[in-house]
């Protein structure tokens, strides 16, 4: 558990996954948006945030039995296997590997791992290439939220070592947060 | 839905991973009301689970939500101290007032002793040896010449040079300095490296 | 005037060069810069060359300060102290970090007398998680419903992570390096030649570069 004070890993574990109840909850029927009772009874199919799911699965006896997001499902990934560069992570799967690395244990046929790992050898390649050329990052599909700050890191990497190669030199510069701090006062002073 | 107020907050911080948002004591405060709710209605089901067994589930339930507000919490916290050692190593010991506002008092304590235990162990290296310490917030990056160019940014008063001689910073002044001296108030914003 | 000459250590002890407890110095610094955890001090290497600074320093005072020599001398100077600040900085940022997990295992060592970290450095990692701890507590730990209230240390602890891949050099023959195979039970063996260049998994070899006998690259 060394990821609990990460904010990024508590926002993949907000991710929404569909579950099914095992058994009755009293008081709970707002969990179900579908539904107007107050309880939510056993065998209710509701989607709630992975960490609630996980917690719920992992008492004994297991409260709730956990189905995979569709985007790991047998038709995307069909999809992904073919061909993954196509697939918009933007809107499909912000969190694709993190979150996937996460339900891949409620996949019993192991499928789900191989996907991951094939996905991402494909869009890796295309990462690697758009980074060292500086304007194909926007002509591509849109990307997973790590596969963004992944691109970014590429591209400044690359900066500096050219910036590096021309010149052997790196100038003293303001630190990042003092400078960022004057930009947002200024900003503000600005506005009124 | 559970634990949904202190996700904004989270969202807020990694919105902005540059720059420290003022102390959300409102946010703070309504989740911290959130958990005892959630604590009370645990007692009352925990104590009537004898007629309706399956309260107890219920109440696991909600026992994972305050686990949960709890964990956040605990991160939100912890991110910003990584920033409040950011504002010590690039600011220095004495914040800008503007800065210093965007912390809660507790937080302004606790960069306070953030500051005085790396002051302390600076002071103790090479103390042995009759040393009187280094400041590893100085020598960022690796030297390439002795003197720089560097124009002001800001009237900055009187600045005096290891070798006695007194300067003036005065905005828009061009100075020829040593890069030891004048690397701090580089990455203040006072002075700008002219390459 | 030459002020990287000879500095001896003590009577009983051997001399040593300048120029070896700089090189020495470069390549601790180069680990730790590399290594995902933390590594043994070198606390006897930043205080002889902190010494000889001074010495330098001293020195070079005396020159004009128009003499060439001095220029190079204070180049020279100034990127030993690049060194050394930026060696003891990556050690105070890894402390920080991993700040619950490094005490934990600093006083099992201490016990044997094997620490890694000086004694200024278990001091501030010490003062350090205080302060953390108190400031949660005070902030929120001790507003929350009593059962909530605990700090769970072990849960907030930040391991390094030692699976990661690393660039290294042998400085010594190295025969039989137990590779882990993860997945399934296949370990590997490899030799290490003398001089010959390996990215592996930084586990296996991290005792490796403890006792100096590869170098991270």
């Amino acid at each position: 558990m060394s990821n609990y004070l990460s904010i990024s890993d508590i926002l993949v574990s907000n991710e929404k996954v569909p579950c099914k109840f095992l058994h009755d909850l009293p008081k709970m029927g707002f969990l179900d948006p579908s539904a107007a009772d107050d309880d939510l009874k056993a065998g209710t199919n509701v989607e709630i945030p992975l960490w609630l799911a996980e917690s719920l699965q992992s008492r004994r006896p297991p409260l709730v039995s956990v189905d995979l997001p569709k985007i790991y499902k047998d038709a995307y990934r069909e999809i992904l296997n073919a061909d993954a560069c196509t697939v918009d992570m933007h809107k499909l799967g912000q969190y694709f590997y993190e979150l996937g690395c996460y339900v891949a244990k409620h996949d019993i046929k192991g499928e789900v791992a191989a996907t991951l790992e094939n996905t991402f050898k494909q869009r890796f390649r295309m990462l690697l290439s758009a980074s060292v050329s500086t304007d194909t990052l926007s002509t591509m599909q849109p990307l997973s939220a790590s596969e963004r700050k992944r691109a970014a890191a590429a591209a400044s990497s690359e900066n500096a070592l050219s910036a590096w190669l021309q010149r052997g030199d790196c100038p003293l510069t303001t630190a990042n947060m003092v400078a960022n701090h004057r930009k947002r006062k200024r900003a503000e002073m600005e506005m009124f | 839905m559970f634990a949904e107020k202190v996700i904004e907050l989270l969202k807020e911080a990694e919105r902005n991973p540059d720059t420290i948002d003022p102390f959300n004591d409102e946010k703070i405060r309504q989740i911290l009301e959130e958990m005892h709710l959630l604590f009370k209605m645990n007692m009352n089901d925990a104590n009537a689970t004898n007629e309706n067994k399956s309260l107890w589930t219920t109440v696991q339930v909600r026992h994972s939500a305050l686990e949960r507000n709890k964990r956040c919490l605990l991160a939100y916290l912890y991110d910003r101290m990584k920033k409040i050692k950011t504002l010590r190593w690039e600011f220095g010991s004495v914040l800008p007032p503007d800065v210093r506002e965007l912390l809660s008092d507790e937080e302004y304590q606790w960069f306070s002793k953030y500051s005085t235990n790396l002051a302390s162990y600076m002071r103790s290296l090479g103390q042995d040896i009759g040393y009187s310490g280094i400041d590893l917030t100085e020598n960022l990056k690796p030297p390439k010449s002795l003197y720089i160019e560097v124009l002001c940014m800001a009237d900055h008063g009187k600045l005096e040079l290891e070798d006695g001689d007194v300067i003036t910073l005065k905005r828009n002044s061009r100075h020829f300095l040593p890069t030891a001296e004048c690397q701090t108030l580089i990455r203040q914003g006072v002075l700008k490296q002219i390459v | 005037m030459d002020p990287i000459d000879d500095i001896e250590l003590s009577e009983e002890e051997e001399e040593i060069t300048a120029e070896t407890v700089l090189k020495t110095l470069q390549s601790a610094w180069q680990n730790e810069r590399l290594a995902p955890e933390i590594l043994p001090h070198h606390n006897d290497m930043v205080e002889c060359m902190l010494g000889q600074i001074q010495h330098m320093e001293r020195n070079i005072n005396k020159l004009p300060k128009t003499d060439l020599r001095a220029s190079i001398h204070k180049m020279e100077l100034s990127r030993i102290k690049f060194i050394i600040c930026n060696y003891l900085r990556t050690r105070l940022n890894k402390i920080e970090k991993y700040c619950i997990h490094i005490i934990n295992e600093e006083r099992q060592r201490m016990e044997s007398g094997t620490n890694y970290l000086t004694p200024a450095e278990f001091k501030y990692a010490q003062e350090y998680l205080l302060n953390m701890e108190s400031h949660l507590k005070n902030v929120v730990l001790d507003k929350m419903p009593g059962n909530m209230q605990t700090l769970e240390l072990n849960k907030m602890a930040i391991y390094p992570n030692l699976q990661t891949h690393v660039f290294l050099k042998a400085n010594d023959t190295v025969s039989c390096v137990v590779l882990e195979d993860l997945v399934g039970d296949q370990d590997e063996e490899i030799d290490l030649e003398e001089g010959s260049q390996h990215i592996l998994q930084y586990k296996p070899v991290a005792d490796l570069v403890k006792t100096g006998k590869v170098q991270l690259v």
